[in-house]
């Protein structure tokens, strides 16, 4: 926590250095003062490389803050959090921390869990396990939007994930699998109403079927800020052996259904996918150690839950939600913070 | 520990030593944009160390010794000269240090026992105390794992061939070894001491003598498979409870019975069956008792793959068509008679019965319409 060196003048600085000196040994953690410095346009502030104090002004907004400080307006929601505050008022002196100071969504109390929602198909007037209605996936989207649910980014995720980045309390995120033509027809335009991110997972035999997405309709998707990854080749079992097929038929199969759909969608789309959803959610130790060759960053199972940053990055869960839920089924899904069990 | 290297970013505490007063701190540029340059201004007021003290003292109080350091940091920011608070921040900062330590120590204990929950809640309040804790996070995020590996090392004259046999009993799969050990050339013999980390293949046994006598000391398995605390689950037992469920309907049991199987196998097409199986009879009930929106609701449900319920929804269809028949006649009654409001009810009544009558859609707008004018008339 010191201050940045460009804001001391020499003289300043020659003078904190005798200080310093005298009392070395006594107080070896004394960490020189910072500038005082004003600002017209936010009162005064006080700049550390941890943290800026600001003193707030008429017409401060924490959007306006978290974009200068912060570089991220979407980050006012730190700054909230921090202060315990929902709004600024004028005249009000609050912390601005510049480095994450709570990883991993961990405090006293427990720790953050992020929920990921699974779709696959939908449907304008008829539901069933796997497809969801358009009025449902509607009211669910508001329902997340009316409660003060964050939906972030996969990226972002994986940021909180490997313990680089802190993300809202009530984080989501929203994953639809295989590709079907429903995706773009049904839930792109609710999405797009709520202004919410998703990741679409492909398997890209199924890409330009009958009742499937085109290239064009998952380039639309990709342009429009949808995260395009993975869902193997054909959809196979990644854990079973067919039938007839000896151990290493099996074992070079299982290669391709991981490395052809990232060089396709490079083809097709010049997306990178780092990240795979497994076929039925399945997986092993041998597919974990195929991923990690091939450099995926993470990949996805189908097992219920939310998901806490300490999570193995091969062993994500995910919630899937089918087209019988209601409201109050959806919400079972929305277990965002685990206490710590008290010894 | 090189597996996990690129999952972490982790923050390097230097030791920086200072007239031979040796203290750490964190270091790291600081990644956001610079604020806008500062303008002269006079009504520049200094803020004071007080209430982050105040602050760094409830922390304290309660027990969240990070945030109380954060605070109390602050407050020696801002008055450098208190020396008092300096000394704090130095106290404080031992304090944490050595939980962190004891709740690492008690975590690879656990660990060790195979007691892998206890472990977990051990690291996690290691990282309360140290943030930046690396063996705490490796231990979190990798070694208790559901992913099992063989940690091995080749022997002097060891051909792949012999490796694939010791540890998978069977050295046609030479060809897993080539795979992972990364090693240039296509060798026979891999050169002795090479590392490598082989997957555990779950459904083919693995010699117990491979995982511990052939492996020198310091790479003990890094990867232990997790114990599963729930007891066996039997997909069969569970369908015949549900089917007795069904027959005395008490459905909500089977629903949940279906969400236990879903826990286990996500594309069970049993809990499926029972699902559907649930509405089809809930549609039924309802019908019986003449509740014909609620059933078209449950019917609504079923998937046709597994039910076909076409001649129902038909029936349902045309029994709610001649009630919102009836309903929309009522409604013009209502309107002859000047009655707008009972009219606006009764075709909302008729919507609920067939969403798609364009009459009671036009006639509702029409009468709303006339309402409005009414009242800016009164």
């Amino acid at each position: 926590m010191r201050l940045r060196t460009k804001t001391i003048p020499l003289s300043r600085a020659l003078i904190l250095m005798s200080s310093i000196l005298l009392v070395a040994c006594a107080s070896s953690s004394v960490i020189p003062p910072a500038a005082i410095k004003s600002d017209a346009q936010s009162g005064f502030i006080h700049e550390y490389e941890d943290f800026v104090i600001v003193k707030t002004i008429q017409g401060d907004s924490l959007g306006e803050l978290a974009a200068r400080y912060l570089g991220d307006p979407s980050k006012a929601w730190l700054i909230a959090a921090f202060n315990d505050i929902d709004t600024l008022l004028p005249g009000q002196e609050i912390v601005i921390p510049l480095k994450p100071v709570q990883l991993g969504g961990l405090n006293m109390d427990g720790f953050q869990k992020v929920p990921i929602l699974l779709y696959h198909d939908f449907s304008k007037t008829r539901s069933s396990k796997m497809k969801v209605l358009e009025s449902s996936f509607e009211a669910q989207m508001r329902f997340l939007k009316e409660n003060d649910y964050h939906v972030i980014t996969l990226d972002q995720f994986l940021n909180f994930m490997e313990y680089k980045e802190q993300i809202p309390e009530k984080s989501v995120v929203i994953t639809i699998d295989d590709g079907w033509k429903s995706l773009y027809t049904i839930a792109y335009p609710i999405l797009k109403k709520y202004n919410y991110p998703a990741t679409l997972f492909v398997y890209t035999d199924f890409i330009g079927g009958n009742k499937a997405l085109t290239w064009n309709q998952i380039r639309e998707l990709a342009e429009y800020g949808f995260d395009i990854q993975c869902h193997t080749k054909t959809h196979r079992y990644l854990t079973k052996i067919k039938e007839g097929e000896t151990f290493k038929q099996f074992f070079e199969s299982v290669e391709k259904e991981l490395t052809y759909p990232k060089k396709l969608l490079k083809k097709k789309i010049d997306r990178d996918c780092n990240c795979l959803a497994y076929p039925y959610g399945k997986t092993s130790s041998l597919v974990a150690a195929m991923l990690k060759k091939y450099g995926y960053r993470a990949a996805f199972t189908v097992t219920r839950g939310g998901n806490p940053f300490y999570l193995h990055n091969y062993n994500i869960n995910r919630s899937a939600i089918y087209g019988q839920y209601d409201l109050e089924k959806f919400k079972k899904n929305l277990d965002v913070f685990q206490p710590i069990t008290a010894e | 520990m090189k597996l996990l290297s690129h999952y972490f970013y982790i923050i390097i505490l230097a030791p920086g030593i200072f007239f031979g007063c040796a203290f750490m701190q964190a270091t790291e540029p600081r990644k956001t944009a610079a604020p806008a340059p500062p303008q002269v201004s006079a009504s520049s007021q200094p803020t004071t160390s007080q209430s982050y003290l105040t602050k760094a003292s409830t922390y304290e109080t309660r027990g969240d010794l990070r945030l109380a350091l954060f605070y109390l940091k602050i407050a020696v920011d801002v008055s450098p000269q208190n020396k008092q608070i300096s000394k704090r921040v130095v106290d404080l900062q031992q304090r944490i240090d050595a939980n962190a330590e004891i709740q690492f120590k008690a975590g690879v204990q656990h660990y060790r026992d195979q007691q892998f929950e206890k472990a977990r809640q051990a690291f996690l309040k290691t990282l309360l105390c140290n943030p930046q804790h690396p063996e705490a996070l490796i231990y979190l995020k990798t070694r208790i794992s559901p992913f099992k590996f063989l940690a091995y090392a080749a022997q002097k004259g060891e051909k792949k061939t012999d490796i694939a046999e010791k540890i998978y009993q069977d050295s046609g799969k030479a060809f897993l070894i080539s795979y992972f050990v990364e090693e240039t050339g296509n060798r026979e013999i891999l050169k002795q001491g090479i590392r490598m980390e082989l997957p555990y293949l779950e459904s083919v046994p693995v010699k117990q003598k491979a995982k511990t006598a052939q492996q020198p000391a310091d790479t003990a398995p890094t990867y232990q498979l997790e114990k599963s605390a729930s007891p066996a689950f039997n997909i069969q037992t569970e369908i015949a409870k549900a089917d007795g469920f069904l027959k005395n309907k008490q459905y909500d049991d089977v629903l949940t019975i279906a969400d236990k199987i879903i826990e286990h196998d996500n594309f069970s097409k049993e809990a499926e069956g029972l699902i559907n199986k649930v509405y089809y009879q809930k549609g039924n009930d309802l019908f019986e008792e003449k509740r014909y929106l609620e059933a078209r609701t449950y019917f609504s449900f079923i998937d046709p793959e597994y039910i076909p319920t076409e001649k129902i929804q038909a029936t349902i269809k045309d029994i709610l068509d001649k009630q919102a028949e009836s309903h929309y006649l009522e409604g013009v009654n209502y309107f002859i008679n000047e009655d707008l409001k009972n009219a606006i009810v009764a075709w909302e009544t008729v919507l609920k019965l067939n969403p798609d009558h364009e009459k009671a859609k036009t006639d509702i707008q029409n009468a709303k319409h006339l309402l409005e004018k009414l009242q800016d008339l009164e």
